[in-house]
């Protein structure tokens, strides 16, 4: 997918939830409306007008396809290593879910060697835990086990 | 008042009070370090501490916590492009593209450096506006308050890029994103869906970590690289020192204006950094603000550090706190046993003196301890962001989670996260929606006081109108100022 044509797709996305929260401004009060109510309207004129002038922009350079692809499947891993470790903490609280991130991770994209990785887990693991209780930091807690 | 202040410092550099406050500096420079946590963080761990505490001890170690947080949290906005604190966001904008240049130590040197001016000069602001504080402030009614969140909003257009409808709809992104929540003047709750957690609306330090952070980590995975592209860090921290230097009066400017705004109640100060920032992208001419130019540091670094004095005025001299910092201060004041208000000028006026000597030493002592730190934390920016990449990731989940111990940071982390990212890769400038989040509730809160207080009237006031023109000027003069020297080469004068 092209830069631009992600560009569009964001912009679209950006007017129709500038439109949205103009209509449920709208069944709010007056004093809770106000504020809401002009921003989303002012979001919603300036994404429109933005939007038929990158389409009309498209439009005009059909023939060329020399834009910037934009990457999409790596940066989908990497969020993904990032949403499946919330996931885990969410499962087995913070200290066990790091340990597993920390690990698979290392191994497989940083390409650390075993001992390498566990070692390097080990004293993060010491660092946090250290610092939590110096700073009274607090963890999240696994909705589960309430770790 | 000179006689006061002598026997105020005699009594700040007791040797037991230098420790608490040196104990203070430490933790301060640990809580700037850390992503997520700030001054808020800090001082609810020392408030317990300083419970029947003797005031001047209490205060060192207050104070000198406080003075020190956005000396530390220069580190993460410099070498890795995250916010260490909510008063360090600008710096990232220049910070970040010298770290990436190899050029870490030098921005750091500079940073550090106008920190500890800027502090000082925060210290001396404070000390020269306690006999004409109470003028002052309550010269600072709403329409003024509401015109200067408006000159904050027109931060926005200036750090737009090449972009200005990009910028506007960023601006206005943070906006509505500010909105969430309860409103300002009614008990009504705005696009919470029913969510508990966003009842309250987002909290600062999870919006700045997820648009700035959240990017950071995903784009040093796929571009398989180190922070900085030079595989040596170059220039040291005395080039950075040398470079503040021949910018001393960018720094006063800077200063200054960051103990003006601090000092206004209510405006908050997250957005100081900003404001200076702008008004130096504004004045400096051939600057190249955003791609790695010194006095991009300069400017935010001179006035986070200045805000801290001039937050202090409202707080001390009418119990009027300007942020959760300084709100929580006053609790511990009264743990103390002492009471913001006019005494402070009075009966504890040596108190007030001792605070503002603490603000001066912790500064320098702060600065001088984080330069020697900086050669060997400098080194982060040369470990390939897949190394790195993990180890931030816990912290930085761990430092959002910080805001409301709720799940709900920690999701909001990762969506508002994701749209940074896509802003990041289709180049949408964030700054903009930063400020427009940060000054959401006190433009909607001033813009209804107003007209409910003055109708249409304080549109005549002529403070409101000095700053409607100053916002003009500053959001047309370059671009006019362009146009003519444009026509006058054209012409050939």
């Amino acid at each position: 997918m092209t830069k631009q044509t992600l560009n569009v797709i964001f912009t679209i996305c950006i007017f129709i939830v500038f439109v949205w929260a103009a209509v449920t401004a709208l069944a709010f009060s007056r004093l809770a409306q106000f504020f809401p109510l002009y921003v989303s309207i002012a979001g919603s004129l300036v994404s429109g007008i933005y939007l038929v002038k990158e389409v009309a922009k498209i439009m005009k350079q059909k023939e060329k396809d020399s834009h910037p692809k934009v990457l999409i499947v790596k940066p989908i891993i990497y969020i993904g290593w990032i949403v499946g470790y919330v996931i885990t903490i969410s499962l087995v609280g913070l200290f066990v879910a790091s340990t597993i991130y920390l690990i698979a991770f290392l191994l497989i994209e940083s390409k650390f060697t075993f001992v390498k990785a566990l070692y390097s887990t080990g004293i993060a693991l010491v660092i946090i835990t250290v610092l939590s209780n110096l700073l009274n930091i607090a963890w999240p807690q696994s909705v589960l086990l309430g770790l | 008042m000179i006689e006061s202040a002598i026997e105020a410092l005699s009594i700040v550099l007791d040797p037991s009070r230098i420790l608490f406050m040196c104990l203070g500096i430490g933790l301060g420079i640990v809580v700037g370090l850390l992503p997520g946590l700030g001054g808020t963080v800090g001082m609810s761990l020392l408030l317990p501490f300083v419970f029947g505490m003797d005031p001047f001890v209490g205060m060192a170690l207050l104070i000198g916590m406080v003075a020190v947080v956005h000396t530390g949290d220069t580190f993460p906005s410099v070498l890795l492009g995250i916010p260490g604190s909510s008063g360090s966001q600008a710096t990232i904008m220049d910070g970040f593209p010298l770290a990436k240049k190899g050029e870490a130590s030098r921005a750091m040197g500079a940073a550090l450096f106008c920190s500890m001016i800027g502090g000082v000069i925060g210290g001396v602001a404070l000390y020269l506006a306690i006999p004409m504080a109470a003028p002052l402030i309550t010269s600072f009614n709403s329409p003024v308050l509401f015109m200067l969140t408006m000159l904050g909003l027109s931060m926005a257009g200036l750090l737009a890029g090449d972009s200005p409808a990009k910028g506007a709809l960023s601006g206005l992104m943070g906006l509505m994103i500010g909105s969430i929540g309860s409103a300002p003047a009614i008990t009504e709750y705005r696009y919470t869906f029913d969510f508990l957690y966003l009842s309250n609306g987002l909290s600062l330090p999870v919006v700045a970590l997820a648009i700035f952070a959240f990017p950071i980590l995903i784009t040093m995975l796929t571009h398989k690289g180190s922070v900085a592209e030079a595989n040596h860090l170059k220039g040291g921290v005395l080039k950075g020192v040398g470079d503040a230097l021949k910018n001393k009066f960018l720094i006063m400017r800077s200063a200054v204006l960051g103990s003006l705004i601090g000092f206004i109640p209510g405006l908050g100060g997250s957005v100081v950094d900003w404001l200076a920032y702008g008004a130096g992208k504004k004045t400096i001419r051939n600057n190249q603000f955003g791609e790695g130019d010194i006095r991009g540091v300069i400017a935010p670094e001179s006035a986070n550090n200045a805000k801290e004095g001039g937050s202090l005025i409202p707080t001390l001299l009418f119990g009027i706190p300007g942020s959760g910092t300084t709100a929580i201060l006053l609790g511990g004041l009264i743990l103390m046993g002492l009471e913001a208000g006019p005494r402070m000028l009075t009966t504890d006026l040596s108190l007030t003196l001792s605070i503002v000597w603490t603000l001066v030493i912790a500064n320098i002592i702060g600065a001088i301890l984080c330069m020697t730190l900086v050669k060997p934390i400098a080194k982060l920016s040369l470990i390939p962001g897949e190394k790195l990449v993990p180890f931030l990731t816990i912290l930085l989940l761990i430092g959002a989670y910080q805001s409301n111990f709720a799940w709900g940071d920690i999701i909001a982390f990762i969506a508002i996260g994701l749209l940074g990212y896509i802003m990041t890769i289709l180049d949408w400038p964030r700054p903009p929606l930063l400020i427009g989040f940060v000054l959401a509730i006190s433009a909607e809160r001033y813009y209804w006081i107003s007209i409910e207080r003055y109708g249409w009237e304080w549109l005549s006031n002529p403070i409101v109108i000095s700053i409607g023109v100053l916002i003009v000027i500053l959001l047309t003069g370059g671009s006019i100022m362009k146009k003519i020297s444009n026509n006058l080469q054209r012409e050939g004068v």
